[in-house]
């Protein structure tokens, strides 16, 4: 059975997804939440580049903030999900998986990642995990944001 | 002197999730975010807010980095 992940629209929304994808997304959720926590420079650059002129003066006055902000969602996410192929979200928790979404990608690539769908293609494992992450985040996105959604059919 | 917030384009965010974030975040229509998104594709960065105090300019540009964004804060 090939594998989906699909989110019927409309609050609470109603999450289905194949064995395997549950599996795959809970193992990066939980390695985003212990990289997270260790908070390295790699990371750390890639979750929120420079913000200002002065990005050190930035950094020390929301830095701190927007970590923790990340660091309470993936916890969040993990609390209230054990990997089941099917769960629901409110919309406190659609923003915690798009915000947990958004950033795990960052434990795969950069910023300027060049051409992450071929390398996908052609099997690559941190291209073929990215592409789940952004499929999984635009499905959320269009289930909430209905007017995104493509013409029936 | 006015603080204006920008959100720059990456190769990694996708349409859906930069409407997203200006959709919850700076709580733009969706057609006023797909237009915003769109020009930021196309041009590299925009403008989305503005504001007179620094603090609260970068309190936004903060938000928009938690949902994933590459915002910046400078004087307009």
């Amino acid at each position: 059975m090939d594998d989906f992940f699909h989110i019927h629209s409309g609050l609470p929304l109603q999450v289905e997804m194949s064995d395997n994808a549950a599996i795959t997304l809970h193992s990066i959720f939980q390695a985003f939440a212990d990289r997270c926590r260790r908070f390295d420079t790699t990371l750390r650059e890639r979750m929120f580049p420079d913000a200002a002129a002065d990005p050190a003066s930035f950094r020390e006055r929301h830095e701190a903030g927007m970590h923790q902000a990340v660091t309470e969602a993936v916890e969040r996410v993990l609390a209230g999900w054990a990997g089941h192929p099917r769960l629901t979200l409110d919309q406190t928790a659609v923003d915690d998986w798009f915000v947990v979404l958004a950033h795990a990608r960052w434990l795969y690539v950069r910023r300027d990642a060049d051409d992450i769908d071929q390398w996908a293609a052609r099997g690559a494992d941190w291209a073929v995990k990215v592409s789940w992450l952004q499929f999984a985040q635009s499905t959320l996105v269009e289930a909430v944001v209905t007017e995104l959604s493509g013409p029936p059919g | 002197m006015a603080w204006a917030v920008y959100i720059h384009n990456d190769n990694v965010n996708s349409y859906d999730g930069v409407i997203y974030a200006l959709f919850r975040i700076v709580g733009l229509q969706v057609g006023d975010a797909l237009h915003t998104t769109t020009f930021v594709h196309e041009h590299g960065a925009a403008e989305v807010g503005r504001f007179a105090e620094l603090a609260d300019a970068e309190l936004l540009t903060a938000r928009l980095q938690v949902f994933g964004l590459h915002a910046s804060v400078a004087a307009a």
